[in-house]
């Protein structure tokens, strides 16, 4: 997320008589706990401005008791983190916190679509949820109410899925729906139904964090290995139909260039933007991409290709969607997407389900013997991979449409480093052989405003929900926090870096499935392509 | 008329000179506080007259309304006399004063880009960042300081807040009528009730003296409002100065009221208006509510949650009632003696 660049002025301040150096007007919070001083919080999140409320993070400053997320760093600080004093108020604070479950008992819970639950008997009235959904502009909860009636409610507004209220919610009091949880796993466990898994690109740097893995650690090998065990018959890759949605996407921006018509193109991989859009600004509908997200196109090449290959009777086939993604659930439900009576994918398992059920299996994730994804739907390029990062996903068009206009692969893979940074909004010109491409590059979607009245200045936008993209996603672990989201882009950065594929069109597992499957134009549109009717 | 031809330094030097004090309840000087914001010279700036007067047995500013509305809005002109600069001056109202005052207050104050505003809160809507939030249409919460109002105060801009009474003072001050005093609200347990204009420097036996009011030996008091005020006992009323917080002051009968009703009182007060942000304020008071019902308020577990809520609560109102809680726990074996 944004924030506020701190004045760079080092000071050095007193923490329990130990000298530390840190940058002026820094949350002291923070810079504790960067330091290793054990602090006790729960509201504060350093995406927000603190709230300061529920008063767990005192420490003794100068002599007074202070909430240390609400201190600025500046010189001459002496905090005692850890007095008498303060540890009895923490502690009191904390059973008064623990004590207000008595009248919370009775309150009932209501879900957004039935995918994010809200559990007020577990809210602790920190407001984070009500931050987060106003951040990404949407203000579908408010805080209702005064005192200790106060409760979270919903607003008029329509919530589109994102998820930023649970990745920000540090009391597990929203959650995505365990009633559809369990319905997954008796399906999983079903032995007569085959099963098949797909992996979206950016769960391969975010999942080992549930098991001890420093964030952005590469576990794909892992993951795929743990999904064989829980019961999957085949775990293959999203990141492949990433790579057909990359060619399709990149063939689309060139036509509607050359036309000059609906433009500027908006991707339509994100289905929290893709819901924005139908709630918020269904004017830009027509703008979107027709190309399929990779997840939909992926699920309609397995049960459509692969099955028929296979010869798996429909019927008997049960693909899930291992996702970054709560809007994904909605995505998934889309009946506008159903081919040949199909749905192109069953359900979906977001990041954090997907660990709960390979912990609820006993599996030991860490020494587990890695396993490659199966073929023939497990061999992505680079370009793929990135696409779980904010301008993942114009990278690799980009660096495709280079490619069908000019018949050669660009220098730079990366065209201007500056498309992968986090930082809400990034309006770029890439320099093309006869032609400046304007773009802009929006994760998090309260950012979209600051593009929304100057379309006209653009070719190619891609909006992402969720600051940093999939990475950061509603179905990731927790916490998420900048740096946080730094690390799992650069985990999958450093996959593409190596990858020997980095071109989406240079993937021989996709020129197979356009020889064998997307025969021809009419196909392609068939099961990569939407068609509003 | 003799004011108009003082220029905005002058003005403040008087005030100064007077050593005006808010009468907010918080107690800063008026005086360096003008003065302050008049060196910044700001472009746009707004001012409110805090007229919530939600603390209870404070009955001051409604007395102004009633007796002292021209040395009010004199006040006020005085006040846009210093900020030329001013966008607007809202004149901040609980409800009741509100509906009856706002008209006679347009009408009396042409001129002046002056707005009377209904408070849409209760208690809450006192403090000063609450009372902005209210304004704005915000939820009605305490903001976090800094950044403080003079500097990001309403719509953003800086903003100077004051108490009714600070206003009504300034216009004395102006007219050289301004004699150190302050109006104090006495309430509960005595034979004269009502708002008296008595020294700032008062103490409280002074006051009861100067009011024709007799303290029995079972009596105790409040000081500063029933919310926040602290309490004192006959015995303590010769040295105590009666000037805290709002100057509210509340006499008890020992033998009419035990701790038990009067904390319930108190607690109920505070559930009612409680905004809902912290912990200590909002569990703290939820909580001793319990204890009382348990029938456990008297042990040790009342005293850290009242503890509690004097070192830990967000804002000045948490930190208020710790405050008063605490003073009543200190006295509470002398005042119901066993």
């Amino acid at each position: 997320m944004e924030k506020k660049r701190s004045n760079m002025e080092e000071v050095t301040i007193k923490v329990d008589g130990k000298e530390i150096k840190a940058s002026k007007n820094d949350n002291l919070l923070d810079v504790l706990l960067k330091n290793h001083f054990s602090i006790p919080h729960l509201c504060y999140h350093p995406d927000f401005e603190p709230e300061e409320s529920c008063r767990m993070c005192l420490v003794e400053v100068n002599g007074r008791v202070k909430t240390s997320c609400g201190v600025k760093v500046k010189a001459g600080l002496d905090i005692i983190t850890a007095s008498d004093k303060v540890k009895r108020l923490r502690k009191i604070n904390a059973l008064l916190i623990a004590n207000s479950k008595n009248r919370k008992k009775t309150r009932s819970n209501f879900s957004f679509g039935e995918i994010i639950n809200y559990d007020m008997t577990k809210c602790i009235d920190c407001n984070n949820c009500v931050a987060a959904c106003r951040a990404q502009n949407v203000k579908a909860v408010k805080m209702g109410e005064y005192g200790v009636n106060q409760i979270i409610t919903k607003t008029e507004n329509s919530c589109v899925y994102c998820g930023q209220c649970l990745t920000h919610c540090p009391a597990g009091a929203i959650s995505t729906n365990e009633d559809e949880f369990k319905k997954i796993k008796d399906i999983i466990k079903d032995k007569k139904i085959i099963k098949v898994a797909q992996v979206a690109p950016s769960i391969r740097a975010a999942i080992g964090e549930e098991f001890g893995y420093k964030s952005g650690s590469i576990t794909t090998g892992e993951l795929v290995a743990a999904l064989k065990k829980i019961g999957f018959d085949y775990v293959f890759d999203t990141s492949l139909a990433a790579d057909i949605t990359t060619i399709e996407e990149a063939k689309e921006l060139i036509e509607r260039i050359k036309k000059n018509e609906k433009l500027p193109m908006f991707t339509s991989c994100c289905p929290g933007w893709v819901k924005y859009v139908k709630e918020y600004y269904p004017q830009l509908e027509p703008l979107l991409t027709t190309v399929l997200s990779p997840e939909i196109k992926m699920g309609n090449i397995i049960k459509h290709y692969f099955a028929k290959k296979m010869n798996i009777d429909l019927k008997k086939l049960y693909v899930v969607s291992i996702m970054p993604c709560t809007a994904k659930k909605w995505e998934v439900k889309r009946k506008e997407f159903i081919v040949d009576g199909s749905y192109p994918v069953d359900d979906v398992l977001t990041t954090v389900e997907t660990a709960k059920l390979i912990k609820e299996n006993n599996i030991d994730f860490k020494n587990i013997t890695q396993v490659e994804f199966d073929n023939p739907l497990g061999k992505a390029t680079g370009a793929g991979i990135i696409f779980g990062t904010t301008g993942g996903v114009m990278t690799a068009a980009l660096r495709t449409a280079y490619f069908l206009l000019t018949g050669i692969n660009p220098k730079d893979l990366y065209f201007r480093e500056e498309i992968v940074d986090i930082k809400g909004l990034k309006i770029i010109n890439v320099e093309f052989p006869g032609k400046t491409l304007r773009i802009a590059v929006v994760d998090g979607l309260g950012n979209y405003k600051q593009i929304s009245d100057k379309l006209d200045q653009f070719d190619y936008i891609e909006v992402m929900a969720c600051p940093g993209g999939c990475i950061g996603g509603g179905g990731q672990p927790k916490p998420i926090t900048d740096d946080v989201r730094k690390n799992r882009r650069d985990g999958l950065l450093g996959v593409d870096k190596k990858a020997i594929l980095r071109l989406a069109h240079e993937n021989p597992t996709v020129k197979k499935i356009y020889e064998e499957f997307l025969i021809d134009e009419k196909t392609t549109k068939k099961y990569c392509h939407y068609h509003p009717t | 008329m003799q004011n108009n031809k003082r220029s905005p330094i002058e003005i403040i030097d008087l005030i100064k000179k007077a050593n005006l004090v808010g009468r907010g309840g918080a107690g800063y000087p008026t005086g360096p506080k003008w003065e302050e914001m008049w060196k910044k010279n700001h472009k746009k700036i707004y001012i409110i007259v805090n007229g919530s007067e939600g603390e209870p047995g404070t009955a001051k500013d409604g007395y102004i309304l009633k007796n002292h509305l021209d040395e009010l809005i004199e006040g006020i002109r005085i006040a846009y006399l210093v900020f030329p600069n001013t966008l607007k001056i809202y004149v901040y109202l609980r409800k009741d004063y509100f509906d009856s005052y706002h008209k006679i207050i347009e009408e009396k104050s042409q001129g002046l880009p002056l707005i009377v505003f209904r408070e849409p809160g209760g208690y809450l809507c006192g403090e000063n960042t609450v009372l902005i939030n209210s304004i704005e249409g915000r939820r009605f919460e305490p903001r976090r300081k800094p950044p403080y109002c003079s500097e990001v105060g309403l719509w953003g801009e800086p903003t100077i807040v004051n108490n009714l009474e600070t206003f009504f003072r300034i216009g004395q001050i102006i007219k050289g009528e301004y004699k150190n005093t302050r109006y104090y609200s006495l309430s509960g347990e005595v034979d004269n009730k009502g708002v008296f204009d008595l020294p700032v420097d008062a103490t409280m036996g002074e006051v009861f003296r100067l009011t024709n009011n007799k303290l029995k030996n079972t009596y105790f008091i409040q000081v500063g409002g029933g919310a926040s005020g602290k309490y004192f006992l006959p015995s303590e009323i010769i040295k105590e100065k009666a000037s805290i917080g709002t100057a509210a002051i509340i006499v008890y009968d020992s033998t009419k009221i035990n701790l038990i009703d009067l904390m319930k009182e108190k607690l109920d007060f505070l559930l009612a208006e409680n905004c809902g942000k912290c912990t200590p304020c909002r569990e703290g008071v939820f909580r001793l509510i319990e204890l009382v019902k348990e029938g456990k308020i008297l042990e040790q577990e009342a005293i850290d949650v009242i503890e509690n809520m004097l070192n830990s609560s967000f804002c000045g109102l948490g930190v208020g009632a710790g405050e008063s809680f605490t003073s009543l726990w200190r006295k509470k074996d002398q005042i119901w003696k066993k």
